[in-house]
């Protein structure tokens, strides 16, 4: 599968998510018969209260993949600022900071995350922000050493001797050499806050409010044996993301 | 070679030795889903201390799975000619587990320093009906009460007052006792040992005043506080009794040598109804029109079908069907499903719909174990056009909200009414229990009616006339609405078909129960 596909296929599911199953839906689904397995009618099954589970699923996704995007992106964010800060400033900062990043990434995110969530409640944008906050330090070591290398090049090199202003070389030179690495370390960020949500999910530790794809499998759990595809129609729309989002952005070497 | 010849001979006289010293025995491993904290089940009514400290303990009377008396550390009682004191005759020769005789002294200071005062239930239910607990002799207490109260009987067992050793308790702060982390009781299995978050062992009281009893050498409370892994350890025998299991996992315990009993009563209670509490400070939910569009417009049958799996029925009253002579049959069909109506109630009350479609935004606080309750509350009124917003909580955290600040619109409790409806029903409605008293009268009513109906309940002595008052304050409830009683539900209870005698309506869960192999 291409990444571009992958990418596609992500989008498509994330804007189903969004059109299809509007904030507060799940408490409008009708009522139907309860635990159906999967058929024409409802591929996925109905749940212990008689909705649609696909919609819920759908639904589900809307909390899980908005937590994993904000996560990302808080996570992208900082981790681009600090990486370009270590890897441009003069050698003393850059101890300073990337020990600073060691520390933080040294925070267990679920750990904290229970914390916070127990703390605060569970609400979706702490959760996010928890993930988000404690993953960059991946982001920003990778960023560090691609702009050390770039400004080791000659034609970087050559800019600063032509005269280029500071701002000019990260803009027209740093930064479009980042982006690979950029899109790439995304990904596991974004797979990994699935994860993280879900489990912290399944422990109980979400918004009560909204159902995310951890709940369902928590809740399709505990009635093991009343439906299989109560717990496993959500497990595997997040194992078929997670896999989707490493097809997405993965380049062919490893990282980290 | 010699070592292991001495090693096998060493095994073999321990195997010998240990059946010797242990006639009966075996082992029996229980699942309780908290750690307890501490083990004084005087001061506190929370579920993991009492299942595991029942054990250990006695109360005046042991009650049976209907509720009904006989003895415990009372061998025999009787009331005086106007109700207004009941004597108790102690048996004699019971021996506190540090060897102390157990006399009258003990059953005061329980009563006077620990029950009524911290035990929520003695305290809302039993303390303002008793005047003093008096000492005559050793072997003998008299309760003088202030009017007659017919449910005394049922209000002492080791669930409802648990008697504790005045040697250790008297004159001391009773929640920073030692003794509450190792205690000292009379009952059929005594302390061992405790590791935090993991188990409990409890070992056979030799000396047990029972004769015969209890068979089983120990107990072992293992905490596992999800009930999805206490039934999986159940089925791959790493349990042996699971004391309330989940209505959907009894399905899958079928057929795997399990035995499921489905009672009325558990440890902590009995005649538990899921009932739904309107906090009758706030304007919103102050208002009778919205409560009558919750009654007309919440489907309990599915709750009935679909959250607890039909273990259980309907409410038809708000005293449960389980204490027939004082339940009013049929007298919440005044309020059948009728979402139409619910909506017309709505929109005459002045709750208008918005540009959404939702007319109002009620917070629910529930404990997490009431989700799916509150899951179905929500689809079910979403197109009434209200919605729910959950707020789950611990227990200590849903008593400071609910009874301490007030700081909620709708709550979802299960209260147990108990055996008679001075134990678990007045704390529900009448006025006086309305304050900071964990599970006590969450809606905040008050009704001059109501409170003199039970007030004269309680002062009557046959069920018969008790019956009748109870049954007239229950109309008024069905109108007033305080409260919305959703499902009576039952407790299932699972152990493994090697055992026999669990008793999971009792305190005393494992005192008869043993191994059959």
């Amino acid at each position: 599968m291409t990444r571009g596909v992958a990418a596609g296929l992500l989008a498509v599911l994330y804007l189903t998510c969004l059109l299809f199953a509007p904030a507060g839906a799940l408490d409008h689904l009708p009522l139907g018969t309860p635990l159906l397995p999967p058929s024409a009618s409802h591929p996925f099954g109905t749940d212990d209260l008689g909705r649609d589970l696909l919609a819920a699923v759908l639904q589900g996704g809307r909390t899980s993949l908005t937590v994993a995007a904000t996560a990302t992106s808080v996570a992208l964010g900082v981790g681009l600022i600090v990486g370009l800060v270590a890897g441009l400033a003069p050698p003393f900062l850059d101890e300073i900071v990337m020990r600073a990043t060691e520390i933080v990434a040294s925070l267990p995110t679920l750990l904290l995350a229970i914390l916070v969530a127990s703390l605060f409640g569970g609400s979706t944008l702490a959760l996010a922000l928890v993930i988000g906050l404690t993953r960059w330090p991946v982001i920003a070591r990778l960023l560090r050493i691609e702009t050390i290398t770039v400004c080791a090049q000659p034609y970087l090199r050559a800019a600063v001797a032509l005269g280029a202003s500071p701002a000019a070389i990260v803009h027209r030179h740093v930064l479009p050499a980042l982006v690979p690495t950029l899109a790439a370390s995304s990904g596991i960020v974004f797979g990994g806050a699935i994860l993280a949500e879900a489990a912290l999910a399944f422990v109980g530790l979400g918004d009560p409010a909204v159902t995310s794809w951890g709940q369902m499998i928590a809740n399709g759990f505990a009635m093991l044996g009343l439906g299989w595809w109560l717990y496993t129609m959500p497990a595997l729309v997040v194992v078929m993301v997670a896999g989707l989002v490493a097809a997405a952005t993965l380049q062919t070497r490893m990282l980290v | 070679m010699r070592l292991s010849v001495t090693a096998l001979m060493m095994t073999v006289a321990v195997a010998f030795w240990s059946q010797s010293a242990f006639p009966s025995g075996g082992a029996a491993v229980i699942a309780v889903s908290g750690d307890p904290g501490h083990l004084n089940p005087a001061i506190s009514t929370a579920g993991p201390i009492h299942a595991v400290a029942g054990s250990m303990f006695n109360g005046l009377v042991e009650l049976d799975e209907s509720g009904s008396p006989s003895p415990d550390l009372a061998e025999a009682w009787e009331a005086s000619g106007d109700g207004l004191s009941m004597t108790f005759h102690l048996r004699r020769g019971v021996l506190w587990h540090d060897g102390q005789p157990f006399t009258a002294e003990d059953v005061k200071v329980t009563f006077q320093d620990l029950l009524f005062r911290l035990h929520a239930r003695a305290r809302a239910g039993l303390a303002p009906a008793v005047s003093t607990v008096e000492i005559v002799d050793p072997h003998t207490v008299t309760f003088r009460l202030k009017r007659p109260h017919p449910a005394l009987l049922r209000q002492l067992s080791v669930t409802e007052a648990p008697i504790l050793p005045a040697h250790l308790f008297a004159g001391r702060d009773p929640t920073n006792n030692p003794a509450n982390l190792r205690p000292i009781g009379t009952g059929p299995f005594r302390f061992e040992s405790w590791r935090r978050d993991d188990q409990l062992v409890l070992v056979r009281n030799q000396a047990y005043f029972k004769s015969g009893l209890p068979k089983l050498d120990r107990i072992v409370f293992r905490i596992i506080p999800d009930a999805a892994a206490q039934v999986n350890a159940l089925v791959a025998g790493e349990v042996d009794m699971v004391s309330r299991i989940a209505p959907p996992d009894a399905a899958r315990l079928r057929n795997r040598g399990i035995t499921i009993i489905e009672t009325r009563a558990a440890p902590g209670g009995s005649n538990c109804v899921m009932t739904l509490g309107f906090n009758l400070d706030r304007p919103t939910t102050g208002n009778l029109a919205l409560r009558e569009a919750f009654a007309l417009g919440i489907d309990r049958a599915q709750f009935l079908d679909r959250v607890a799996f039909g273990a259980g029925r309907v409410s038809d009253a708000p005293i449960a069907s389980g204490i027939p002579w004082a339940h009013a049959p049929g007298a919440l069909s005044i309020w059948p499903h009728d979402p139409a109506q619910a909506n017309h109630k709505l929109e005459s009350a002045g709750f208008k719909r918005g540009q959404d479609g939702v007319r109002l935004t009620l917070d629910i606080v529930h404990f997490p174990a009431f989700a799916r309750w509150s899951e179905l509350m929500r689809a079910q009124l979403a197109p009434l056009g209200i919605a729910l917003r959950p707020r789950m909580m611990d227990p200590a955290a849903l008593s400071e909200t609910v009874f301490a600040r007030r700081d909620f619109d709708l709550t979802l409790i299960s209260y147990c009414q108990g055996t008679d409806p001075e134990i678990g029903v007045r704390r529900m409605v009448h006025s006086s229990a309305i304050g900071n008293v964990p599970f006590s009268n969450a809606a905040g009513y008050r009704s001059h009616a109501v409170d003199a109906l039970f007030d004269r309940a309680a002062s009557l002595l046959g069920e018969a006339e008790r019956g009748d008052a109870y049954r007239a304050a229950q109309a008024i409830l069905a109108r007033d609405l305080p409260y919305w009683w959703l499902v009576e539900t039952s407790f299932l209870a699972a152990w493994r078909d090697t055992f026999v005698g669990f008793a999971p309506w009792s305190g005393q869960v494992a005192e008869k129960a043993h191994r059959l192999r």
